[in-house]
């Protein structure tokens, strides 16, 4: 492909101020969140919707790779560019258009922060539901793409469950709106099938979604466990006994030390497991559950129970947990953050053998997760410049993930799959099981431009996860020069 | 002949029993020869089979929603769920289940019941619909206010492709971004791209308390509008209902309208709701309120889904949708255009979600759908054209969900092509590269 051909096309459709393709500006483009690097061609930051399609109908015509980025906050991959493609920016595609609040939807253009929505909203006493932990700085359409979680997703659903409808650019350009306000639209519901699709089905250019009123009542509980096993054995209580809490997290001592270092949010330092209950709704609600929920915890060996008095405590509760990733690089320079799900009922048995794995093979694994929903994030902690501590990491890793996927469980929970899980997916499912989603992602992209080289496994086996371990510094070195 | 080279094949695969010749007709078509696999093995087999012979085939599960989906273009074969019945999975504390698609929706429930839960997913005739085709139906009631609809409960799927192949979606965990969503992609598609075998859902506790308040209204703005203020007070489900579905329900008409609103939850939580919301409601003009406790809760909005479920062709059944605020245009509209039919209309509405059941009772006139503009019959059909108009005038549809052939030939079922045809046709073309399940029936002759 000629770059010079790409770009003139690119610069015709947005702009020459909107396309970036010298190498030393394309550098700071060549990551997300994950540990992958790579360069595109170009990078093209369109306004409008005609423009996206613009760029599309290029993307096609030179059959060259398009890969959609938000914020870049992903954990997996999923916005690293592909070599000699275009990275499609959505950091113009800026505005809140509508609040209806009669309907209680938001009609957002895909580059909209996610916390600045309910920020736009508080004022009608409603707010955006799903909140992962980067949603200071993650955008709509990244969550979308990923069908992002986050610690409430145990009570009010992920990304999927408030997205009622999409405006959705195709490859090739053909520009459609899914949903809507209106329920039941005829046809296939192809936009539940583009949430969480990674960009390898299109690009978000607008995005319908539900606002939920903020609750009346909201009460917040740090119970300590002196293990993390015990921590969970309360998890499993509480939702056995039917009771559904807003958000149920573990962080283990690792995690809250490091949280404690980081934050000073007022976390104990010497506790094995510390679990954050959270739930809100009435108040009569709440009085009903309160009680169960304590005896619960006490009855799971909980050493203290921490009520938080005030709104100000409560925001120190959550602002330790959602910087708990930051907080980590306090104890190393890299960390490896799976995201295994497994039913809830396993919890106790797999955070012990997480344990067994991190004694085995002399590492450290930092626990902080999202334990109402079984959805597991330890933290394998290394210096990618030791070579051998790599190799025990990536061991342990896939330790772990075999037995999550053994005890019934998933991949990812939240963060994708991306590069970073791709080798693994056929772990979980079948060599027909990924051919159906590959005649899924053909449907839409039957040149298979969109993000081609992520979700599925190469054919590398699983190992080649190494690879993308290994190839790390090479461009964390590139990038340096740059600081 | 197809069908008995078919039979022989087929018997290769299933026990003799699993074979019949007894078949439901669906829209006039009959298939000859009808076939039930005992497992999902089976399933798989003979889905390959007709795959084959590239037999038509009309997918069965409880034959509730037969009449849902435009006419086939041909039926030779109807291939049942109903032996499927085997609940796959359920460990209660992990709020999971799974179940095959043969599993009638009142037994799973009663069996999420034995454990205090249950999934929130009302579908009608309960006794006789299975999971796979409420799935596939999309089936959904005025819960989904609260919960949702399938594609918010469905956390993964087991499904036969066209060509027999067994695929596995999704899995038995409440989050789950490992590959995409193809089970997604099944609910409401109407087994055109594939027959669901099992499905894992997402359940919920059994509510502490579950109370129903009946308001009556002489004019339906009012009873809108104690809808919307009703929201406030966060219930689970509501509908506003006419007369002809009064007579449905109750066996008696309370009022011009009915306002119904459920409030699920903790004890104290519901009795405040419970009483707020009957403040609102008379605030609105509500001339009655009557409070209907357990068990009749439930039982009330069980008919409610049921309102002109189990009836022939005859009795034209409707879903209208619009942006939820404006449905209320849509409700006044149907009352106000359905008056020159001479022939009983119930709506049941569901205004906060945004949806309407709307069921045209004895119009068996419809059988022979005319050109003349004077007979009841055009003005059933121009009735129906300005109810699309009106529900698409409010931004949403309108899909007509059973009546005759004759009328679903006059009457597009689906309404116009949705956007993204193409590549839902390419989906058809992948997952189903014969056309052989259920064909013509869905959207733009898929």
């Amino acid at each position: 492909m000629d770059t010079r051909e790409l770009v003139g096309r690119l610069q015709a459709v947005v702009g020459a101020e909107h396309v970036v393709y010298l190498p030393e500006d394309l550098i700071v483009f060549e990551r997300d969140a994950s540990i992958d690097a790579q360069l595109p061609a170009a990078v093209v930051f369109p306004r409008t919707t005609a423009e996206v399609s613009g760029i599309l109908k290029v993307a096609g015509e030179l059959q060259v790779p398009v890969v959609p980025k938000g914020a870049g906050t992903g954990l997996s991959g999923g916005a690293v560019p592909e070599e000699n493609g275009i990275l499609l920016s959505v950091s113009r595609m800026r505005d809140i258009l509508e609040i209806d609040e009669e309907n209680r939807t938001a009609l957002v253009e895909p580059g909209v922060v996610n916390l600045d929505l309910s920020g736009e909203v508080k004022h009608l006493g409603l707010y955006y539901a799903p909140d992962p932990s980067s949603q200071y700085a993650c955008t709509l359409g990244g969550n979308v793409a990923e069908n992002s979680g986050g610690a409430h997703c145990l009570r009010y659903g992920c990304t999927i469950n408030h997205v009622l409808g999409l405006e959705v650019v195709f490859p090739g350009g053909a520009v459609a709106w899914l949903g809507g306000k209106a329920p039941n639209a005829p046809g296939y519901d192809l936009m539940s099938a583009i949430i969480g699709s990674e960009g390898t089905m299109g690009v978000v250019t607008k995005i319908l979604v539900k606002l939920l009123p903020m609750p009346e009542a909201v009460e917040t509980y740090l119970a300590i466990f002196e293990s993390v096993p015990d921590a969970c054995e309360a998890v499993s209580a509480i939702i056995g006994n039917g009771i559904i809490p807003a958000a149920l997290e573990i962080m283990d001592q690792v995690v809250t030390r490091a949280i404690e270092e980081a934050h000073n949010v007022g976390y104990p330092y010497d506790a094995g497991g510390v679990l954050i209950i959270e739930i809100d709704g009435m108040q009569e609600e709440l009085d009903e559950q309160r009680e169960a929920i304590l005896s619960l915890c006490r009855e799971a060996r909980a050493r203290e129970i921490r009520v938080a008095q005030t709104a100000a405590e409560r925001e120190a509760v959550w602002k330790g947990r959602k910087g708990a990733i930051g907080a980590l690089g306090r104890l190393a320079p890299n960390y490896y953050i799976q995201d295994c799900v497994v039913p809830r009922t396993k919890l106790p048995e797999i955070m012990r053998f997480v344990e067994d794995v991190a004694a085995r093979h002399d590492i450290i694994i930092a626990n902080v997760f999202h334990a109402g929903d079984g959805n597991l994030h330890p933290n394998l902690l290394f210096d990618v410049r030791d070579s051998d501590q790599v190799r025990r990491v990536i061991t342990a890793g896939e330790e772990i993930i075999s037995a999550c996927i053994d005890a019934g469980g998933s991949l990812s929970g939240e963060h994708g799959i991306g590069t970073e899980k791709q080798e693994y997916m056929d772990w979980l499912y079948s060599e027909e099981d990924l051919e159906a989603m590959r005649k899924l992602k053909r449907a839409f992209d039957p040149d298979w431009l969109f993000n081609p080289t992520k979700v599925f496994p190469t054919g590398e086996g699983p190992h080649a996860a190494k690879i993308h371990i290994g190839k790390a510094p090479v461009h964390a070195t590139a990038a340096a020069v740059w600081k | 002949m197809l069908t008995e080279t078919l039979h022989t094949q087929l018997a290769q695969i299933v026990s003799d029993e699993a074979i019949t010749n007894e078949t439901p007709t669906v829209d006039g078509k009959r298939p000859t020869l009808g076939v039930a696999p005992k497992s999902v093995t089976e399933l798989a087999a003979v889905v390959g089979e007709l795959n084959r012979a590239e037999a038509a085939t009309i997918l069965v599960g409880g034959g509730t929603m037969l009449d849902l989906g435009a006419p086939p273009t041909a039926a030779e074969v109807a291939l049942c769920t109903g032996n499927l019945r085997a609940i796959a999975g359920y460990q209660p504390a992990d709020l999971i289940v799974t179940a095959e698609a043969g599993v009638t929706v009142a037994s799973l429930q009663e069996t999420l019941r034995e454990h205090g839960q249950m999934l929130p997913l009302e579908v009608p005739l309960p006794d006789r619909a299975t999971i796979g085709g409420a799935v596939a139906a999309n089936a959904c009631g005025p819960l989904r206010y609260m919960f949702g609809t399938a594609k918010d409960l469905v956390m993964g799927m087991q499904f036969v492709q066209g060509d027999g192949t067994l695929v596995k979606s999704g899995g038995e965990v409440v989050k789950n971004v490992a590959g995409f969503g193809l089970h997604k992609l099944h609910v409401g598609a109407l087994g055109t791209l594939g027959v669901i075998a099992t499905a894992t859902f997402k359940v919920y506790p059994l509510p502490k308390a579950d109370q129903t308040l009946v308001f009556t209204f002489a004019d339906s703005e009012a009873a809108f509008t104690a809808a919307a203020a009703i929201r406030a007070h966060q219930p689970a489900a509501v509908v506003v209902g006419n007369a002809v579905a009064q007579q449905c329900l109750f066996g008696a008409v309370r009022g011009a309208h009915v306002l119904l609103v459920r409030f699920m939850g903790a004890q104290g939580a519901v009795k405040r709701q419970v009483r707020d919301a009957s403040d609102a409601g008379a605030e609105a003009g509500a001339n009655e309120t009557e409070v209907v406790g357990e068990p009749e809760s439930a039982s009330l909005w069980q008919q409610c889904v049921d309102v002109g479920a189990d009836s022939s062709p005859e009795n034209i059944l409707f879903q209208a949708n619009a942006v939820p605020s404006q449905l209320r245009h849509v409700y006044t509209e149907l009352a106000r255009s359905a008056e020159p039919l001479s022939v009983g209309v119930g709506v049941v509405a569901d205004p906060l979600s945004g949806s309407l059941q709307c069921g045209i009772l004895a119009a068996a006139e419809a059988n022979q759908v005319s050109v003349d503009q004077t007979s009841p019959v055009a003005a059933l059909l121009s009735f129906l054209h300005h109810a699309r108009a009106v529900s698409q005038e409010h931004g949403g549809s309108l899909v007509l969900q059973r009546g005759t052939v004759a009328l679903k030939t006059a009457f597009d079922v689906w309404g116009p092509s949705p956007q993204g045809l193409e590549i839902m046709k390419n989906l058809k073309q992948t997952f189903d590269p014969h056309h052989i399940l259920n064909p013509g029936r869905f959207v733009s002759g898929i």
